[in-house]
């Protein structure tokens, strides 16, 4: 009973505050006017909102499984692309190609798609999330570069984290038992540090008042990395980011209202 | 069994007759309505299709394939007139109205000669929610069509990303009317909530613009 009122707790809250965060956007838009980041992050918040419905009334109504491509699947694309999409829209000129970003994104995405396949099975539809994944850290490491708002250090510190991660995960998908978890917690303590990261920078930006030109990159880089955090995690891990999520989509709501009609 | 061609001709031939002697605005709303009840029929005939060849169980189908497929259906025309046409965001969006209306009445024609017309409860549910889901869904896919254009990078990114929006919330509906009770309350309430919601932001955005 009480797994049953936290798991309720943990899927209505956060529905909760999206509900608040897609009011104060639509406020934002009907007093500010419209800008196109603004509006695809309503999208942005529509398809979380969907999606979150779709899988609490799923699991209510339903004891089958759901399907390879259902709405979840197509949702979490259509978030990938979305956010995509807000940070091209966020910049003047289109982004300049960049081979270094373009590899780099592809080895980290495809290593999540991977070892999302080896943990579920779903190989093709991971591998499909995996590419629209890929576009989205593509565009997002193109965007920070060009607004220059991480230095040298934080770049190698998220590098060597990344691929940190991938090879301790790989190394909890091949052992059992204590190491494995031990593996597990190693790859989490990484993935809530760039969290804590680009939170603390959020937050900064925000109380400070920071002239930060990049501020809602990095607002769409901490989604992101929450994002994945969460697709590669499991319980309790998965629910702390979830949670986590919410409140960074609060933080980029609050950024994306200081920087309203700005464009890079 | 409905002769659901029959239906078709019998309702789009008026209209169609009608756009001869209509001029602009007019004009374009009777042929998009028309090109929407014949999109309709399409959708219905690929889902039809997917079901006898065994894609996914009849009872899935609604739940899992019409969203996508009518989403995608819907997008077809919108998209032609945009590349061949290349028409102002006014006349593209009075088109999607058209279309989604036309969609959603040539499905409702077809459930009411199915089901009976007895129940002026049901029917009224019945227009206020599919009625209204098709219209808001064909909304927000154009809506990202209109931010695509004005997108200098990732436009076909915007573009997708609203219409897996648009199919993430028609599969919502689909599920939750998909069984009697609370869910399907719900269901039937939230395509009329979304439209009253947005109601008034969309006013004011529009003079904006």
């Amino acid at each position: 009973m009480n797994g049953f009122i936290f798991s309720s707790l943990t899927t209505i809250v956060p529905l909760g505050v999206i509900i608040y965060v897609s009011y104060r956007n639509l406020r934002a838009l009907q007093k500010k006017g419209p800008w196109v980041p603004a509006v695809l992050f309503m999208f942005i918040l529509t398809i979380w909102l969907a999606t979150g419905f779709y899988w609490a009334t799923h699991t209510l109504m339903m004891e089958e499984f759901l399907y390879d491509f259902s709405a979840m699947d197509i949702g979490e694309n259509g978030l990938f692309l979305l956010m995509a999409a807000l940070v091209g829209a966020s910049f003047r000129e289109p982004l300049p190609r960049d081979l270094p970003a373009f590899v780099t994104s592809f080895a980290l995405a495809m290593g999540n798609a991977l070892l999302w396949g080896v943990w579920n099975g779903s190989w093709l539809r991971d591998i499909i999330a995996g590419l629209f994944l890929w576009l989205l850290i593509y565009t997002l490491i193109r965007g920070l570069k060009q607004t220059g708002c991480m230095n040298r250090s934080t770049w190698i510190f998220f590098g060597v984290g990344s691929a940190g991660i991938l090879l301790l995960q790989i190394a909890t998908a091949l052992t059992e038992g204590m190491i494995s978890a031990v593996f597990d917690f190693s790859s989490e303590v990484f993935w809530f540090l760039g969290i804590l990261y680009f939170i603390v920078r959020i937050v900064r930006f925000l109380r400070e008042d920071l002239p930060e030109k990049g501020a809602v990159i990095l607002a769409c880089a901490g989604c992101t990395w929450v994002l994945c955090t969460m697709y590669m995690s499991s319980e309790p891990y998965y629910t702390i980011a979830d949670l986590i999520n919410v409140f960074m989509l609060l933080l980029m709501m609050l950024v994306l209202e200081r920087k309203w009609g700005e464009s890079i | 069994m409905i002769y659901s061609e029959n239906i078709l001709i019998c309702i789009t031939a008026p209209l169609l007759i009608a756009a001869i002697f209509l001029r602009g605005e007019s004009r374009r709303f009777a042929v998009f309505f028309a090109v929407g009840m014949f999109i309709c029929l399409l959708s219905a005939y690929i889902s039809g299709f997917l079901e006898y060849a065994g894609v996914m169980d009849a009872k899935d189908i609604p739940l899992y394939l019409s969203p996508v497929v009518e989403e995608s259906m819907k997008l077809l025309p919108l998209i032609f007139v945009l590349l061949v046409i290349q028409p102002p965001e006014d006349s593209l969006f009075l088109g999607a109205v058209a279309l989604g209306t036309g969609f959603a009445t040539f499905e409702n024609c077809c459930y009411i000669l199915t089901a009976g017309a007895e129940n002026l409860a049901y029917i009224l549910v019945r227009g206020l929610a599919v009625g209204v889901m098709h219209l808001v869904c064909v909304l927000m896919v154009i809506l990202g069509t209109i931010l695509a254009r004005r997108t200098k990078t990732l436009s076909v990114a915007a573009f997708v990303g609203a219409l897996s929006t648009a199919m993430c919330y028609h599969s919502l509906y689909n599920l939750l009317v998909s069984q009697p009770g609370v869910t399907s309350m719900i269901g039937y309430v939230m395509p009329l909530a979304t439209v009253l919601v947005l109601t008034v932001p969309y006013r004011s955005i529009r003079k904006k613009i």
